[in-house]
């Protein structure tokens, strides 16, 4: 870990949706973490001032790079700037990969629970990610609860990976629009039960999303007998 | 006072430099530490208590009463943690 500020250098953009894109940052040396970290990012303006924002890593490309998407929010003070402004090649002042707490890797026993909200999703791709590259034998599971078709990251590369990983469910529930044949609504209750691992399973489970979004579904989990020491959850604010 | 007309306390001691090894471990990672509130007692890891970050600094607050734990407050080139609602941390060796 590192504990002061570095500068990494942007070195791709791709686009996930029309407000949200992927930045591959490049570090001076080799960087490493786990699956569900996250880095900040301090922005410095011409007159001085400085926000620190922090964004979860979606995907580490070893040894001296890694990824993070960012969503555009309508208020934001520092994300329109990353997902509009920033090129390859510009650089950004990075702290870590830091957090502990809100992480997976390959060796958690139980089978792995992944909950998403909008673009909660992103560290939960991390842990995905690392799941697959690790061919492990441990069954997992992510729900991913998004607004429409249009809003889904990462969609070519979860299609393939929950084809062709035979431990891998990916459940994608639309809350406003919905592809031909798929149910929309708002994620119920009866909707996560039905698409999660049973508490007898005893699996680790990784809520992330907005703050209403990860308290409520948190409690339906607690509600349906799973272990909340079992549950771990992040918001992303909002 | 003993005959040297020295507290007992005075002696055989060390002085807070030699923490320093213990204490290192302490920046691994703080948010996994258990935080048991001083409010209502219960006691969960720092990363799932609640953060406020739209006030004078960062306050974090028990996820179980809402009231505060601790305080981040930036000075500049120094920062302040106040812990006035946490009554221990328990952290994990590396």
């Amino acid at each position: 870990m590192r504990r002061s500020w570095q500068v990494a250098e942007v070195s791709a953009v791709r686009a996930e949706t029309a407000r949200a894109r992927t930045l591959r940052l490049r570090f001076p040396d080799m960087v490493a973490g786990v699956p569900g970290q996250h880095v900040d990012l301090r922005l410095t303006a011409d007159d001085g001032y400085q926000a620190v924002r922090s964004y979860s890593v979606a995907a580490w490309v070893p040894p001296r790079e890694l990824e993070l998407t960012v969503e555009e929010l309508d208020d934001g003070e520092v994300s329109p700037f990353l997902v509009d402004v920033l090129a390859v090649g510009d650089q950004l002042e990075v702290r870590g990969p830091v957090g502990g707490w809100f992480t997976w890797t390959p060796d958690r026993a139980g089978p792995l629970q992944l909950i998403a909200g909008g673009s909660g999703v992103v560290p939960l791709m991390a842990m995905l990610r690392s799941h697959s590259e690790a061919r492990s034998a441990v069954p997992a599971r992510l729900l991913y609860s998004v607004r429409s078709p249009d809003h889904v990251f990462y969609r070519g590369e979860l299609d393939v990976i929950g084809q062709e990983d035979p431990q891998v469910v990916i459940d994608i529930a639309y809350s406003r629009e919905a592809p031909d044949g798929r149910p929309v609504g708002r994620l119920t209750h009866e909707a996560v039960t039905a698409s999660c691992f049973p508490p007898e399973d005893e699996p680790v489970i990784y809520i992330c999303g907005s703050t209403g979004f990860v308290e409520a579904v948190a409690a339906w989990l607690v509600d349906d007998g799973h272990d909340a020491d079992r549950i771990r959850t992040e918001r992303y604010g909002g | 006072m003993d005959s040297t007309g020295q507290h007992p306390l005075d002696q055989d001691h060390l002085d807070g430099n030699a923490l320093a090894g213990a204490l290192d471990q302490f920046v691994s990672d703080l948010t996994s530490a258990e935080c048991m509130c001083a409010g209502c007692g219960s006691s969960g890891p720092l990363a799932a208590a609640l953060l406020y970050t739209k006030a004078p600094g960062m306050v974090l607050r028990c996820p179980t009463c809402t009231a505060v734990l601790l305080c981040l407050t930036d000075q500049g080139d120094r920062q302040v943690l106040t812990l006035d609602g946490v009554r221990h941390l328990v952290i994990d060796k590396p």
